[in-house]
């Protein structure tokens, strides 16, 4: 019996092992191209690992396709959609959980229809919108839409009715004003949500791929997916500089994943579990 | 012969924990044993390795005879009931105490009469059709009793099973509980941290403190006759006060070593035997509790709480002097916690 | 208490919504209703109500019919597959030792959080006909190397693959959570009524979590529905329009052709089939909460 449970769980780890391998090894692998030297690249199929590992691809599609760039365009969109995103569902979500007011319970109706409309079937009648006050090739294009997210209120309002009134109460019978209590009462309470949700909107943000296409039309307002997949258009076959440009883009989120896993998976089981 | 036996049970966990220590009792068919201790003290671990959801390290536990170490918990011949009472969210009521015959695979007509039948013995037959979410904490327990019931065992395993209902229920279902094991006739053992129910649903009391047992006696032998210090705090509510031999006075063997106990509900206001004794100290509080009142006075700088009759005359701060019998004094060896004779 | 501050702090995320969703999502229902489209764009007064000539005319385009069977294709087949290995991953994780669980969590869900473009890349070089792994490792085994993005039926399924790969660490980490959830109790009273392994996992686990899997089912459509990034970076659609999906084709439409009430009524279509699912997963019986 002892043999047949050490056997169950040898096998356990097993499978568990090389779906994992299975699982990283397109993102392992592109990495590892991305320090190729090109005769390794071309040469028929790319080995596993660079025996003479380079810098020039990276080098290479920073300089040549001005990808610091890119990166800058991306970094500045997802760092003011997160803080805007972020901020306005704080407040919202706050609200309509803790503060009675006439219209509550119709707008908290609103915010669950707009969660079931895709955005991404938005996107026709918004280009016309930005080209009508000439906002098209600028940040607010990228960031205004993208702040407009019912699902994070959603989630902050879920969050917030399960804290009690009575705190609330008390901080307004201390005589702090509504916007003290939100500051130095409601913010510090669902800090953890909100940390949460400033991850997983700054990763959706710098992964956004069709509306920011659309709104920048001028190359050098692209973020870096939309940069990416304009330079593979024309460079497909330069697998190395690809890999690199891939890389790039790839390993911030992971290191912004890997470094924030707790709040980040906390907010993706709240948003399915809360409900 | 026995229809439950631990012979010397040891379980060690990883970090060389004794979770239980040389384990060594029976009890004999159709009892009721309750086994009572701390949280922590190995009590589910105790009950856990008789169903086999645990192994032990090494001792052999007896079912009906058999020795049951080897055996899955499903063929143990035993059934439990849990505390938070473990019923499937999912089936309903007929499913949940149905599910242990249909894994058995057991012919669908059979599970349906043997299934109505337990209802109707609990009262559960109009509530076969809800899911346990739709029931009250009491049908919950019964829904739970009847899941064990159904499976017909050899010894009946609960822990903690009336720990999640509230006050009225829980003497309620315990009185249930009692009427159910008298007409089952089946052995029982029941586990709690609460000294009071060990003590009214025991017919014996298995007292368990760091994974050993400190006392296996009847309810009347713990309480009167506890054998250690510590059987003597656990047991009885308010707790035993302990006194050391100096303030009390010289009369044990050796006062150095000694300390004594006597229960708050012996301490009397008046002398009534010429050879009774007493201690005196100023009155710290008075809580009345309605028909009778709980004193605590301040003794030499130690604590005494006494049960008294309600008496206009205390007051705070006054001093007072508390008689007893001299055979509800105890004593116990200061540093192995033993009881020792009191010398008269 | 009512005080003024309630509808002032609703006001900006109100006010971003009414502009960037519900104006919008006005905007995309009347467009479809109209004859949008370059010449239009040119001068106004060529703009007309048309009524649902578009959705008639999507009705008899052979390249709708086409988009909307591989969008449910992808749906159909990624969906359960995507639950299914999630499930897989999520009770394996959970029945390991605490101390590895964290390290598998973070494999099984960093292609989540990687831009799609860049890892439909990788993916292109992996899948590629001449020197990708994929058949480099078919032909060491002795099988044909297959031309995974050049044929029709091939391209559908690597697609598939990928948005499976990508998106099943997700549904991962909620069912781990959700298996937590369930007291060990109920497995123990299984153990003493003999329920076996498989038994514990058919009536016990999978039933428990049905709730928890019909909403993964629900999030999943909606996020596979709106697949554009890995048809687009992977195939452009190709070949032979057989990746094209509803999205891509709604692109394709309103950006390179400027047939913007076609492309409208594409989104209209797209939304309202993403409604029915909702629609169908509620009224679903998959959850024992709601009785």
């Amino acid at each position: 019996m002892r043999i047949k449970v050490l056997t169950v769980r040898a096998s356990l780890y097993a499978s568990l092992t090389t779906l994992a391998i299975l699982t990283l090894f397109p993102l392992l692998w592109v990495t590892s191209i991305a320090f190729m030297r090109s005769p390794e690249q071309s040469a028929g199929t790319p080995p596993l690992w660079p025996r003479h590992p380079t810098l020039n691809n990276i080098v290479n599609i920073v300089q040549r396709e001005m990808l610091g760039h890119y990166f800058l365009n991306s970094l500045i969109v997802a760092i003011a959609t997160t803080v805007l995103s972020t901020f306005v569902a704080g407040l919202a979500g706050y609200a309509l959980a803790q503060v009675q007011f006439r219209g509550r319970r119709v707008i908290s109706w609103v915010v669950l229809f707009a969660v079931l409309i895709p955005s991404q079937a938005l996107v026709l009648p918004l280009f016309e919108m930005f080209r009508e006050v000439h906002l098209i090739n600028h940040y607010a294009a990228l960031i205004l839409p993208a702040a407009a997210n019912p699902v994070s209120i959603v989630l902050i309002q879920a969050y917030m009715r399960g804290i009690p009134a009575e705190i609330l109460d008390a901080a307004r019978m201390d005589g702090a004003g509504e916007w003290r209590t939100f500051f130095s009462v409601v913010v510090p309470m669902m800090a953890p949500m909100l940390a949460a949700l400033a991850v997983l909107t700054f990763v959706v943000s710098w992964n956004d791929f069709m509306w920011p296409m659309i709104a920048m039309q001028k190359a050098s307002m692209q973020t870096l997916p939309v940069a990416l997949a304009s330079i593979d258009r024309e460079h497909y076959q330069e697998i190395g500089l690809m890999a690199a440009g891939a890389t790039v883009t790839i390993l911030p989120m992971m290191a912004i994943f890997v470094a924030s896993q707790r709040y980040y998976l906390r907010s993706v089981v709240a948003g399915s579990l809360t409900d | 012969m026995a229809s439950l036996e631990l012979s010397h049970v040891f379980r060690v966990i990883g970090g060389g924990q004794t979770v239980l220590h040389d384990i060594d009792f029976s009890a004999h068919h159709g009892e009721l044993i309750s086994v009572v201790g701390p949280s922590g003290c190995g009590k589910s671990t105790l009950l856990r390795s008789i169903a086999g959801l645990e192994e032990v390290t090494s001792g052999d536990i007896f079912i009906g005879g058999n020795r049951v170490n080897d055996l899955q918990p499903q063929q143990r011949r035993i059934a439990m009931v849990f505390q938070n009472h473990a019923l499937y969210p999912h089936m309903t009521v007929y499913q949940n105490l149905a599910f242990g015959l249909r894994a058995r695979r057991v012919a669908r007509s059979v599970v349906e009469a043997r299934v109505r039948r337990t209802a109707v013995r609990l009262g559960l037959e109009a509530l076969l059709g809800r899911y346990p979410r739709e029931l009250s904490g009491g049908q919950k327990q019964r829904t739970a009793l009847g899941r064990a019931m159904l499976r017909d065992p050899e010894v009946f395993l609960l822990d903690e099973p009336l720990s999640s209902l509230d006050v009225p229920l829980r003497s309620e279902m315990r009185r249930e509980l009692m009427a159910l094991h008298k007409s089952l006739g089946m052995t029982m053992v029941y586990v709690t941290h609460d000294q009071s129910e060990a003590l009214s649903l025991g017919e014996r009391v298995v007292v368990l403190s760091a994974g050993k047992i400190q006392q296996i006696d009847t309810p009347q032998e713990i309480y009167g006759n506890p054998q250690n210090r510590f059987v003597a705090a656990f047991v009885g509510w308010p707790p035993m006060n302990f006194l050391n031999g100096e303030i009390l006075g010289a009369h044990a063997n050796d006062t150095q070593n000694v300390e004594y106990g006597i229960r708050p509900e012996r301490l009397m206001l008046q002398q009534h035997a010429a050879d009774d004794l007493s201690v005196s100290g100023r009155i710290e509080c008075i809580e009345s509790l309605g028909g009778v009142w709980q004193i605590e006075i301040i003794h030499n700088g130690g604590r005494l709480i006494a049960r008294v009759p309600p008496d206009a005359a205390l007051r705070q701060d006054a001093e007072l002097r508390l008689w007893f019998n001299q055979t509800d004094l105890y004593a116990f060896n200061r540093t192995t916690g033993t009881r020792v004779k009191v010398n008269r | 208490m009512k005080s003024i501050s309630g509808p002032l702090f609703v006001l900006p995320a109100l006010t971003l919504i009414a502009l960037f969703v519900l104006i919008p999502f006005l905007g995309v229902l009347g467009l479809s209703m109209t004859n949008f489209d370059i010449y239009v764009l040119a001068s106004s007064a060529n703009l007309h109500f048309i009524g649902g000539a578009n959705y008639a005319h999507l009705f008899h385009d052979h390249a709708a019919w086409q988009a909307l069977e591989t969008t449910l294709t992808v749906v159909l087949a990624g969906v359960p597959a995507t639950l299914a290995l999630s499930l897989i991953c999520a009770l394996m994780i959970e029945s390991i030792a605490p101390r590895w669980r964290g390290l598998f969590r973070t494999a099984f869900f960093l292609p989540v959080v990687c831009s799609t473009v860049a890892v439909a890349i990788s993916w292109r070089y992996l899948l590629n006909t001449r020197y990708g792994l994929v058949n480099h490792l078919l032909l060491a085994v002795h099988l044909p190397a297959l031309n995974w993005l050049g044929s029709p039926t091939l391209a559908v399924i690597a697609i598939t693959v990928v948005v499976v790969w990508k998106g099943f660490g997700y549904g991962m980490i909620i069912l781990a959570a959700a298996r937590r959830e369930i007291p060990e109790e109920l497995y123990d009273i299984a153990r003493i009524e003999g329920a076996g392994v498989r038994r514990q996992l058919l009536s016990i686990t999978v039933p428990i979590l049905a709730p928890t899997l019909g909403l993964l089912a629900l999030l999943d459509v909606a996020g596979y529905w709106q697949l554009f990034a890995e048809p687009y970076v992977l195939t452009q659609g190709g070949p032979m329009g057989s990746t094209m999906s509803l999205l891509l084709l709604m692109y394709d439409r309103g950006f390179r052709w400027w047939r913007w009430g076609i492309a409208s009524a594409l989104a209209m279509v797209l939304t309202i089939i993403m409604w029915l699912f909702a629609w169908l997963q509620r009224h679903t019986k998959t959850s024992w909460r709601e009785g």
